[in-house]
């Protein structure tokens, strides 16, 4: 498959990734800087718990003020993190006073088991459905996918999540309502599946909608090309038509969506974990938001952009092999 | 390709639903909380959440019970002047401690490890959030294992709410500062159950202390804090079985929860209670928040009885509070210090009427009072995104109306309304006419008291802005009895003085107290022996006796 590149290609594809790697230093100082300017636009502050407890004189608060290095210039707050974050050192919470990187290392194996997992089945059942409500257009099927694709789209996980709790927690009581796991109870696989069903089912539910409708637009494009005529004329059989020559294709542009979705796996899901009590990435994030948590927020932040960025990369690199016609420039 | 897919998930289905795993012998009890404490130790973290969870494993020398008086605990017995511990100038507090007690890591508790507490608190290296009684200390003196004499430089009247919990000598004495100290998440205690285990994000796991003094009698195996994103979820999963007990509901939850014979809810008065705040200083600079320039509405006294007459408290309560609370009256609701005499102000449009008219403010075309041709019109300010508030809101302003007063409404998120003086709060610098918050004492009114309505406590640029006399109220009576209440060490006369100034308060009107803020708790029916307890030390929190509690399927 594709064509052996030449040495002047090869060339020119590690200066296209290389440069584009070097473009992350930029786009991360815009970010960082960015995020920290609109903290410290908000009002409150670390400290802002604080003020409105009678027990903390206002000489204690200007105390760990100083302490803290709050009552540094915004500037030199930056500076002082950025230097730090050159050199690795990501910093320590301002709540828990525990390195930033560990509240991160324990948040982040939880939240790649779950999006991991959902990504996986969105895409068994996004792919074989998108094909076939494409190639049979207008069929029962495809309505019936098209309609579910929408309205697995268009409700919110806090509404259907809560609906599916209330079904199978409340009423039915066959899964457990949130959590990783029974607590107290030993470790089993079985207990683990059973807290990991809803969650999966809601996110997966979601990321499937989505694929499926960018499946089923793709295909039904390329199924209408010239080649596929020409390859049918020729007495391909229509699996390998479809499969081979038209899936092929048709998956360019949900390779650039799943890509893309890739850091969407460390961040986490918010609202699929705020309702199942999932003790992820996205819940860390917010929590460290509203509590003024300069430092986790800037790393998690950081963190997502690098993704991002490498992620896109990632998504031009996949593109180029699965269509040879694509140069780096 | 689809069927496989299928079959898959069908399988995967079939097997999560057929195994409900089996009930243990092991008592365990999962309380679910909304917050993840920052850490444990509550000299650093500044959460409520962090008091619930510490209660289980932290001790301190005297606490409170339900009744709101002082118990020993890691003391033999409560000091005072009659028993010898407290000395006659109130300087010198002598703890006996209670014989028999050890860490949960074994190591004894000593006299040494009260020492330490305090020097940890004032040692500079760690950030603690408040030194309050304990920068008045000159010395701990530990003359045997089981004796700590205290002596402070001044008299620190809330002296038997120090040492709460004391920390283990042991275990942080070595370390040159307690800020990130592994004791912060993993602590060790002398209480009935010890941390075992804090997953990041998703529990707080406890087991029994085997060295705790009383361990037959503690009956819980396990203990689970779960940390769950909201009331809601915290709800559905108590409704699913999924915890045995959920923190701090609030009272329009309690109707959906009553009728459902699986569960029992928990409700105690708290010390705290929702006000309206009046300013009554110009809120508008360039004077603004100064005494010496008077609120040109608010400033007279005759106004702000108008107004707290004019409020059907039982009309709140009752239509948006489900009758679950109780109507305010004074600072202090209950325990020792509480003034009983002083009821709800009855509502009295009438009198409102007339003590309006009297003030001068005579109803215009519109029916909304004017005076010299300027207008009642009051902007009231509370925290966005709290509906109960804004639905109260919407009520004053109808009430206010009937007396020809006009309310309007100006919300603002809480970092907003509650931001330090360097932030140019509103509150801090008297830009308001009222706000609506909760607010309290602690079980020794005495910060509160002197925060909030000593008139030395108005927040100004020469201070800092230090202080919580928002309303910037100046009276010597008032001022008299909140010193007297500070100065005395017989607890009959600080009892007198807090009681005399909730009079002067209720006389003088500088908060108008709306309703006394339940507690309410939400437990699966088969836990016991919990006692509501609306009272505490740092934060009235259910797990005070959690040593008594049960399980009875």
């Amino acid at each position: 498959m594709g064509r052996r590149p030449s040495a002047h290609g090869l060339r020119m594809k590690y200066t296209f990734i290389l440069r584009r790697l070097l473009s992350v230093v930029p786009v991360l100082l815009i970010i960082t800087f960015a995020t920290f300017a609109l903290m410290q636009l908000l009002p409150g502050g670390p400290l802002a718990a604080y003020e409105n407890n009678p027990e903390i004189s206002q000489k204690d608060i200007e105390r760990l003020r100083h302490e803290m290095g709050l009552d540094q210039p915004i500037h030199m707050q930056y500076w002082a993190w950025l230097k730090n974050f050159a050199q690795g050192d990501w910093g320590y919470s301002f709540t828990t006073k525990r390195p930033v990187l560990v509240e991160i290392w324990d948040r982040l194996p939880n939240t790649l088991y779950l999006t991991g997992i959902s990504l996986i089945v969105a895409l068994i059942i996004a792919i074989p459905a998108g094909i076939l409500s494409a190639t049979r257009q207008y069929s029962l099927f495809d309505h019936i996918t098209t309609t579910l694709a929408y309205v697995g789209r268009s409700m919110p996980v806090f509404y259907s999540g809560l609906l599916l709790i209330i079904i199978f927690s409340i009423w039915l009581r066959w899964l457990p309502s949130g959590g990783m796991h029974t607590l107290g109870k030993e470790f089993s696989l079985i207990d683990s599946l059973r807290h990991l069903f809803l969650p999966v089912l809601s996110l997966s539910t979601l990321i499937a909608a989505k694929y499926v409708r960018f499946l089923r637009t793709s295909m039904l494009e390329v199924i209408h090309l010239d080649y596929i005529r020409t390859a049918a004329a020729k007495g391909l059989s229509e699996r390998v038509i479809i499969y081979k020559h038209a899936f092929r294709n048709a998956a360019i542009p949900l390779v650039t969506v799943v890509a893309i979705d890739l850091p969407v796996l460390f961040a986490g899901a918010l609202f699929t974990e705020t309702i199942y009590s999932w003790p992820g990435m996205g819940r860390l994030f917010v929590d460290a938001a509203t509590r003024f948590d300069y430092s986790v927020v800037m790393g998690i932040v950081a963190a997502i952009a690098f993704l991002v960025v490498v992620s896109n990369l990632l998504a031009d690199i996949v593109y180029a092999i699965l269509d040879p016609r694509i140069t780096y420039s | 390709m689809i069927k496989k897919g299928c079959a898959l998930l069908l399988l995967f289905a079939l097997v999560a639903f057929s195994f409900n795993p089996a009930a243990s012998a092991e008592k365990t009890l999962t309380l679910g909380v909304y917050q993840e404490p920052e850490n444990l130790n509550t000299y650093i973290g500044v959460q409520t959440v962090i008091t619930y969870v510490h209660k289980p494993f932290a001790e301190y020398l005297i606490d409170v019970n339900e009744k709101g008086e002082y118990f020993p605990v890691l003391a033999a017995e409560v000091p005072s002047v009659e028993n010898g511990g407290v000395s006659k100038d109130g300087l010198t507090i002598t703890y006996k401690l209670r014989k028999g007690v050890k860490w949960s890591d074994g190591a004894p508790f000593t006299s040494a490890d009260v020492k330490f507490t305090w020097e940890a608190i004032v040692n500079p290296k760690n950030l603690v959030k408040s030194k309050s009684g304990y920068d008045l200390i000159q010395a701990v003196e530990t003359p045997d294992e089981h004796t700590a004499v205290v002596k402070y430089k001044e008299f620190y009247a809330p002296f038997l709410t120090r040492f709460a919990p004391v920390l283990p000598q042991h275990i942080l004495g070595k370390l040159d500062n307690m800020n990130d100290a592994p004791y912060n998440r993993m602590p060790v205690g002398t209480g009935p159950f010890m941390v075992s285990e804090w997953a990041s994000g998703n529990y707080i796991a406890m087991v029994k202390n085997p060295h705790y003094r009383d361990a037959s009698k503690v009956k819980i195996d396990k203990l689970f804090f779960k940390f769950i994103p909201s009331r809601e979820v915290g709800i559905a999963q108590l409704q699913a079985g999924d915890i045995d007990g959920v923190w701090d509901l609030i009272e329009a939850q309690i109707p959906m929860m009553e009728n459902n014979p699986a569960l029992a809810l928990d409700l105690s008065t708290s010390l705290t209670s929702e006000r309206l705040i009046l300013n009554h200083s110009i809120p508008t600079p360039p004077n603004n928040g100064n005494p010496d320039f008077p609120h040109p509405i608010l400033g007279d006294l005759k106004v702000r009885q108008a107004l707290d007459c004019a409020i059907d408290r039982k009309a709140i309560v009752d239509k948006l509070l489900f009758g679950k609370a109780q109507a305010g009256a004074s600072e202090i609701a209950h325990g020792w210090a509480a003034n009983r005499d002083l009821k709800p102000v009855a509502y009295d449009p009438e009198k409102a009427k007339k003590l309006l008219d009297d003030a001068g403010w005579k109803p215009g075309a519109d029916g909304i009072r004017q005076k010299d041709g300027k207008r009642l019109r009051l902007k009231i300010t509370t925290t966005t995104g709290n509906k109960l508030r804004e639905m109260v809101q919407q009520v004053l302003v109808d009430q206010m109306k009937k007396v020809g007063v006009e309310f309007y409404i100006e919300n603002v998120p809480s970092s907003v309304l509650f931001g330090s003086w360097a932030n140019d709060a509103d509150r801090k610098k008297g830009r308001y006419d009222i706000m609506m918050y909760t607010t309290g004492p602690g079980i020794d009114p005495h910060q509160q008291f002197e925060g909030y309505f000593h008139s030395k406590n108005i927040p100004t640029e020469a201070n800092g802005g230090s202080g919580y006399n928002y309303t910037r109220h100046r009276d010597a009576e008032l001022d008299k009895w909140i010193d007297a209440g500070g100065k005395s060490i017989s607890m009959a006369d600080r009892a007198n003085a807090y009681r005399m100034a909730q009079k002067r308060i209720y006389e003088i009107v500088p908060h108008i107290y709306l309703y006394q803020r339940l507690t309410v708790h939400g437990f699966r029916s088969h836990v016991k022996g919990y006692i509501s307890n609306g009272n505490g030390i740092i934060d009235a929190v259910e797990t005070w006796n959690i040593a008594d509690w049960d399980i009875q399927k």
